[in-house]
């Protein structure tokens, strides 16, 4: 054996996925969704000695390492239009570094998808919800980056514990003074019973009673968009 | 976007926004040579053990072995916003780790049969 030919090929993708708890306590599970599948292309096209990252996951990762443009791959079953299977990039740094080089998975200026502030518009004001690890920080900095650029003052701020907005809308959603039997009753007129509405129930009064939260994020943000949808 | 708490029987089922890696070890085919079981067998263990300590350690979980593909996911049972870029720093310790396999075969005495500074030589 030539040890020196031993090279790994890697894909990474990030994406939704149905996860399918097959046990009470939600330690095994099926994983269904295109986001498998097209990381799992992704390594098939890598060169040996090479790592494919989808265009979310360089997104995500690009302030941390340094990416290069990788072109949009061929996947085989994956359409080559859909975003999902879009452009790829290479994470090849072995260290961290500040900033990357990854212009195919940045949004050119005037990409219609991103907000870009111009001049003259009216004010405006854009609410920004998704689950943990969707990229909102990013979207935001990249708002901020880009206003800056065009000779705009930025200020950021962080208000509170962080999910004001949500807390808004649940609080419209179910009414002042919501109760845990008022969530369940939302609940089962939704169409959703189990052992999740009683988790449901457990994150979402915290967040209206403005406490400490102290379960994961997704899995605040999963009751409270199921409580929501109900 | 839909997030589904939904029960179908026992089973529960959501929607989630999560990062997959997969990371084939290559290099055992294509050669003139066929490697022996054993090495095989040895390298497949080390691979797998830095692969799953790599996932691990930035906070994944590994999902299942493909014959060499490890496969690692980041966002399951939770998330955080930082999956994405635990799951690349997991592939770069594991491209790393793979070099270094690679390196300690080269050195390896039995493999080479010599004391230093040799080259991966097979006389049969």
């Amino acid at each position: 054996m030539q040890p020196e030919a031993l090279r790994v090929r890697v894909g990474v993708h990030t994406g939704e996925v149905v996860v399918t708890y097959l046990d009470e306590r939600n330690d095994s599970w099926r994983l269904t969704g295109d986001t498998m599948n097209v990381a799992a292309r992704l390594q098939s096209v890598a060169e040996p000695g090479t790592v494919l990252v989808g265009a979310p996951t360089a997104l995500a990762a690009e302030t941390m390492f340094v990416l290069e443009p990788a072109g949009t791959p061929a996947l085989k079953g994956i359409p080559s239009r859909s975003p999902r299977g879009g452009s790829s990039a290479r994470a090849r740094s072995p260290a961290a570094r500040p900033h990357s080089t990854c212009p195919s998975c940045r949004p050119s200026a005037g990409t219609s998808s991103w907000p870009v502030w111009r001049p003259g518009w009216p004010g405006a004001s854009w609410l920004v919800i998704a689950p943990p690890g969707a990229g909102k920080s990013r979207l935001v900095e990249e708002l901020a980056v880009r206003a800056r650029a065009a000779g705009h003052q930025v200020w950021t701020a962080r208000a509170g514990i962080g999910y004001g907005a949500v807390a808004q809308l649940l609080r419209a959603a179910l009414g002042p003074g919501a109760t845990g039997e008022l969530v369940l009753d939302r609940l089962a007129r939704g169409g959703t019973v189990g052992l999740r509405d009683e988790v449901a129930v457990r994150h979402v009064l915290p967040l209206l009673a403005e406490e400490p939260l102290t379960d994961p994020r997704a899995d605040l943000f999963s009751s409270w968009l199921t409580v929501l949808e109900a | 976007m839909a997030t589904d708490g939904l029960r179908h029987g026992t089973v529960t089922a959501e929607r989630r926004v999560i990062t997959v890696l997969f990371a084939d070890l290559v290099g055992f085919t294509g050669l003139a040579e066929a490697p022996d079981p054993e090495d095989v067998a040895t390298v497949q263990d080390a691979y797998v053990a830095h692969a799953a300590d790599a996932i691990g350690r930035n906070g994944g979980r590994v999902e299942k072995y493909i014959g060499d593909a490890v496969v690692g996911v980041f966002g399951v049972p939770s998330g955080t916003d930082d999956d994405a870029v635990g799951a690349v720093r997991a592939v770069v310790e594991i491209v790393d780790a793979v070099a270094g396999l690679a390196a300690s075969l080269r050195c390896s005495p039995k493999r080479c049969g010599c004391g230093s500074g040799c080259t991966p030589a097979r006389s049969s």
